[in-house]
């Protein structure tokens, strides 16, 4: 971390307000100009030079900034909406969560009904955009700790237990919220955008041909109805079990097992740790594409199956793949595992 | 270079980084510049003014990394209403690049013209 580097883009943000959005921007930026530093230096260029293409790098930032500025007014101004007389939603959907889970059921009614945690409705701020229903969970902006005057009145025993109790409060607010129900009718949503922090997601007998999902913390359960064209996921920390009829299926996660069941034409399951399970039904012709570094892969192929293509990778997992027998079908899998076994049956 | 031009395809080239994997600012940069010999240098501010409306226009999703020290970085992935829009994009520049070429780089008149000088 050079100090020069950090006092730069401190300046450059000076002015650009408290949002989440700003505080992201920073984090982002410094950790872009610290790159850029350290390559340089890596390469031997001089420490000054370097710091003269960290400035440059970061000419042009005012308007940005100025916008940022913007956007923490924007917060306080808007008037939170009332559920029930909010806009017509559009078929897209978009949510951007940070501790909340997410449930996807089915309804009978005609349109989607949005079901924001009890208590908590002020912090999701619902607006069509672009074609888009986005769903965002804000930050708590209202209640700031001061936390380099919390410590420098404490003289007694009580003080101090009345900073603890102020600290506990601040963290208790900052849990794990509640849930949120979005019902659908089955064939409603046309795709769904989902990025969230820590929330588990489930879904159940609803169908949209797009969806993507993005969480660091969390495990999801998929039941989709309907065939659809791509189901991205990508987690951090999470299990994922899916049953779904889409053209491709791309997944990712580093901690956490993947469990899938159903028809695709593409499929790619990646982990860095978890195990891998994919159990292909009614497939006619398939590309399959798996690889864990240290989980087990396991990868069942329907009969009746014309033609697959399968590539496994595992580093340290077992692979098994099963065929149904007696079949004549053109099967090319490829295996490599470097300290597993490898079976096929 | 044409400066306006390129401007203009900010939002496809980022989108041409994104797409067969994952990437952040500083990398996007660097390949970027790297691939173009220096031709073509992101500043942040283009750079985080794109991602910023990129992601409002649903063709870009954003995620932090894990990184254990210091500045995490802002990891940028394409969506596939993205993906479509690029394939919008790389077919306007062939027809914008057809019509120039054909125009500009004509043979025949370059020669009439260098005989003049």
């Amino acid at each position: 971390m050079n100090d020069t580097v950090t006092k730069l883009v401190n300046i450059v943000f000076e002015d650009a307000g408290d949002s989440r959005e700003a505080r992201d921007m920073k984090e982002a930026v410094l950790r872009d100009c610290q790159e850029r530093f350290d390559e340089m230096v890596a390469e031997g260029i001089d420490e000054d030079e370097a710091i003269a293409a960290v400035v440059e790098s970061l000419q042009g930032m005012e308007e940005i900034v100025r916008s940022l500025r913007n956007v923490d007014k924007e917060v306080f101004e808007e008037s939170v909406q009332d559920v029930e007389t909010a806009p017509q939603y559009t078929r897209r959907l978009k949510l951007n969560l940070k501790d909340t889970d997410v449930h996807f059921a089915m309804t009978s009614g005609q349109t989607m009904e949005i079901i924001l945690p009890e208590g908590e409705k002020e912090r999701f701020h619902v607006e069509n955009q672009n074609g888009w229903t986005c769903i965002t969970e804000q930050e708590y902006t209202v209640e700031r700790m001061d936390w380099y005057n919390l410590f420098s009145g404490i003289r007694t025993l009580m003080d101090m237990k009345q900073v603890l109790q102020k600290i506990g409060n601040y963290v208790q607010e900052r849990v794990h919220s509640g849930d949120m129900t979005i019902k659908v009718p089955a064939e409603y949503l046309e795709e769904v955008q989902i990025h969230v922090v820590n929330g588990d997601i489930s879904w159940e007998k609803v169908g949209c041909p797009q969806i993507s999902i993005q969480g660091t913390n969390g495990d999801i359960d998929l039941d989709t109805a309907m065939h659809g064209n791509s189901l991205q996921i990508s987690m951090v920390n999470g299990d994922a079990e899916v049953r779904a009829d889409y053209e491709t299926l791309n997944m990712t996660t580093v901690n956490g097992d993947m469990e899938v069941e159903g028809t695709f034409e593409h499929v790619s399951m990646k982990s860095v740790s978890g195990d891998l399970d994919l159990d292909l039904i009614g497939t006619d012709h398939a590309e399959v594409y798996m690889k864990s570094t240290s989980g087990d892969i396991h990868v069942g192929l329907p009969s009746g199956t014309e033609r697959v293509r399968a590539k496994m990778h595992s580093i340290s997992g077992d692979m098994k793949c099963d065929f149904p027998s007696g079949e004549d079908a053109p099967f090319r899998i490829e295996i490599q595992t470097v300290s597993g076994d490898g079976t096929i049956d | 270079m044409n400066a306006d031009l390129l401007r203009g395809y900010t939002d496809a080239i980022i989108l041409s980084q994104l797409v067969n994997q994952d990437s952040y600012g500083y990398r996007i940069q660097k390949d970027v510049s790297d691939k173009t010999a220096g031709g073509l240098n992101f500043k942040e501010a283009t750079l985080y003014t794109a991602f910023r409306r990129l992601e409002q226009a649903g063709l870009i999703v954003s995620y932090w990394g894990g990184e254990q020290q210091g500045a995490r970085r802002r990891y940028y992935s394409i969506t596939e209403t993205g993906k479509a829009k690029l394939q919008e994009e790389q077919n306007q520049w062939m027809e914008t690049r057809y019509i120039l070429e054909k125009l500009l780089m004509d043979r025949a008149e370059q020669e009439r013209s260098i005989v003049y000088e």
